[in-house]
């Protein structure tokens, strides 16, 4: 797992601020996936994309995001 | 940890367990979000529920552009967590927005995800806040 300081100072830093500013996903997101990080910052913006924009309710979201966590006994 | 936005809104705890554990006889949600949960669940453990009739109901309630924005979601999601639990890592925020190391967050969070609620995370998330106040300088 990737240390966040290390994460600060690499490619992903803009992508790694805003998950500390928006506190989800959870900067072990990249954390884990940085290891790979065009895919890291793709899957990024795949994942912010759905989860932030739409139609969707974002409260709603949140709670089948959590509800999934809870169901697959993850509990990032 | 949560979304600072769904907070921002006025998503809390209590809502989100409702929508977990009670969703079906809850009276804090729509039919619409009923069935989206419902969605979600049947998406986790019995995706072979997930038929055409299941695609006609939420059709009552949800564009086509909508469906597919809440299938990719869950999907997202589902594999998300399934992955990551593999891994066996934790939230670096804690439940009250603190940047935390992993042993702290296993600490706090316990071994399998509960309710923010739950007497034992409130409990070790109270000894983590001791622990900081008992730094040398605070």
């Amino acid at each position: 797992m990737l240390e966040i300081d290390d994460l600060l100072e690499s490619e992903l830093a803009g992508f790694v601020k805003k998950c500390l500013r928006h506190r989800a996903p959870d900067p072990a997101f990249h954390a884990i996936q940085g290891h790979n990080p065009a895919l890291s910052k793709a899957l990024y913006i795949a994942w912010g994309t759905v989860f932030n924009t739409g139609a969707i309710d974002h409260e709603l979201k949140e709670i089948i995001r959590v509800q999934l966590s809870r169901a697959a006994l993850c509990n990032y | 940890m949560r979304s600072a936005s769904a907070k921002r809104n006025g998503l809390t705890e209590e809502r989100i367990d409702e929508g977990i554990d009670n969703w079906r006889d809850s009276d804090e949600f729509t039919d619409a979000e009923k069935l989206a949960l419902e969605f979600s669940e049947l998406m986790q453990f019995e995706p072979e529920k997930i038929d055409d009739a299941f695609y006609a109901r939420l059709g009552e309630h949800y564009s086509t552009p909508e469906m597919v924005e809440l299938g990719v979601f869950i999907g997202f999601n589902v594999g998300y967590h399934t992955f990551f639990r593999t891994l066996d890592f934790y939230p670096m925020f804690t439940p009250d927005g603190r940047l935390v190391s992993q042993e702290e967050s296993r600490r706090i969070y316990g071994e399998t995800p509960v309710s923010h609620r739950d007497d034992r995370v409130v409990r070790a998330l109270a000894e983590s806040m001791e622990d900081v106040d008992d730094r040398p300088g605070r």
